[in-house]
């Protein structure tokens, strides 16, 4: 049992099923634009500079590109972007005061990258109804553009975790600092949670977890590895369909505000560790240093990217976009 | 003979069934320091209690994999002809020949030994980098051949090898040839 739940059977089937799903847009027989998410649970780690910043990078690559401001509670990328309090927002959608979410796409200075902004979103938008995120996804779906790129608040709410799991790629910010690295592993565990939640078969996997929280009363949280070992225990279909689920779970981990060799090794680390230890593929996509230019590119309502593309944080982000072709 | 060695040690450790000691050693180290209490890529990823155990079954794999490898050595010093090596645990063989390999035989020594060349040079007071141009013998970083043989004898008497003057002497003998000395 131990030797078949082992590392090198994870990792093999995640690879592989990574390379079907997570090739760079090209290929995708145009069955809507490559969705990129960008989370990581803790707040002011710089999901929201990522996001403006591989925008930038990406439409200078000649890609159409739309990032969607889906932090419904505390939206600003306009502000990132130079833009004036929009008119129209995500929450006009969502109450259907438009009828397509091209409507509200607002045009930034950088030829090709488009903006959806989610300002003025009242407090209770954090928490769409089933029914509105559906629309909200389906019409992301359908946006008229080569990469959408979902800038999602902080936390772990089950919005938050969906806009996660139906991303192409989930990238999580870190910073190096023991509350971020915990909120990061917070985060993977409640993805990962909501992903078996939408697992067929669903019953069976959840009267599995039951039993397995029933029979060890004192068990903590417990590693990916631990629960396809558990579930395949009690129940062989859903051990498998566990399996699964934890071989296509994939996150990538940017870390943000390096400043150090250690801190250079931190996103490798915990992609060894959520491999090794969990039992799920977590890759590490990159890093990237501090900066002084971002604050100042904050303060300039300009993303950094475009408008000091070499400094080293804008080399840095290119250099996340060039890491992935031909993955 | 020891307990032998499992199929998911090399798997619990990351590496290739059968991976040299090096590789092994490496291995084990850095998920040593990546679990550790202090490391921050693993902070809050693991309770107190699933850290304990999980650095348990690195620390049981690790000791199979070199308490076969020291098995190794002892089988193949004693000159059992008969003495089967499996093809999996090639990696783990020992340099046998003293004489022709001084340094790399002390090095195997260390690496069974589980010392690193930092944990080396607290006990003896030599650097860590003589202490690996001595075992890779890198003739030209070497002190004078009076000074190395001392550095011979503390290593071997550190790692508790049977016969620390027979190998400083051969490491010598090397040396001086190697240098153009004799």
């Amino acid at each position: 049992m131990e030797g078949a739940l082992g590392a090198g059977s994870f990792s093999a089937a995640a690879v592989s099923l990574r390379t079907m799903i997570d090739i760079f847009h090209e290929d995708s027989d145009n069955e809507g634009p490559r969705i990129w998410a960008i989370g990581g649970g803790k707040g002011g780690v710089g999901k929201s500079v990522l996001a403006a910043n591989l925008g930038v990078v990406l439409a200078k690559r000649r890609q159409r590109v739309v990032v969607v401001d889906a932090d419904l509670g505390g939206a600003n990328l306009h502000t990132l972007f130079g833009l004036p309090d929009p008119e129209l927002t995500l929450s006009d959608y969502i109450d259907r005061r438009v009828h397509s979410l091209d409507d509200i796409v607002l045009s930034t200075s950088t030829p090709g990258l488009h903006l959806v902004s989610g300002a003025h979103a009242l407090l209770e938008m954090a928490n769409p109804k089933h029914g509105q995120k559906s629309r909200i996804l389906r019409h992301i779906q359908q946006l008229d553009a080569d990469h959408v790129i979902l800038d999602l608040g902080a936390g772990t709410g089950i919005n938050v975790l969906d806009f996660f799991l139906v991303s192409h790629r989930g990238i999580l910010v870190v910073v190096p600092e023991p509350t971020s690295v915990e909120n990061a592993y917070h985060f993977i565990k409640a993805a990962f949670a909501r992903k078996l939640k939408q697992t067929e078969p669903r019953k069976k996997i959840a009267a599995a977890l039951e039993k397995m929280t029933a029979e060890q009363k004192s068990a903590g949280s417990k590693s990916a590895r631990d629960l396809v070992a558990g579930v395949m225990a009690i129940d062989p279909e859903a051990g498998a369909a566990v399996l699964a689920a934890a071989a296509t779970f994939a996150a990538s981990i940017v870390v943000n505000r390096a400043s150090s060799a250690n801190h250079e090794r931190l996103a490798a680390e915990m992609s060894m560790a959520c491999r090794e230890y969990y039992g799920i593929g977590v890759d590490a996509m990159g890093t990237l240093p501090t900066d002084p230019m971002v604050a100042r590119s904050v303060l300039d309502r300009e993303p950094v990217a475009a408008g000091h593309p070499d400094c080293p944080f804008a080399k840095a982000v290119r250099r996340l976009v060039s890491g992935l072709k031909g993955e | 003979m020891t307990e032998g060695i499992r199929r998911e040690d090399w798997e619990v450790l990351g590496v290739e069934p059968g991976a040299d000691l090096e590789k092994v050693h490496r291995a084990y180290h850095t998920r040593r320091s990546l679990f550790s209490q202090s490391s921050l890529a693993t902070y809050s990823l693991l309770g107190e209690r699933e850290r304990d155990e999980f650095l348990g079954r690195i620390d049981e794999a690790f000791m199979r994999i070199s308490n076969a490898a020291a098995d190794l050595t002892t089988a193949a010093l004693q000159g059992a002809d008969d003495f089967d090596v499996d093809t999996t645990l090639a990696g783990l063989r020992t340099p046998t020949d003293l004489v022709g390999d001084p340094g790399a035989f002390l090095r195997h020594h260390r690496l069974v030994s589980g010392l690193t060349l930092e944990q080396v040079s607290v006990e003896t007071k030599v650097r860590p980098n003589v202490l690996d141009s001595i075992e890779k013998e890198e003739w030209s970083k070497l002190p004078a051949p009076v000074f190395v043989r001392g550095f011979v004898l503390q290593v071997a008497r550190l790692l508790r090898m049977d016969e620390p003057e027979q190998l400083a002497a051969a490491y010598i003998a090397k040396m001086k040839i190697e240098l153009g000395e004799d």
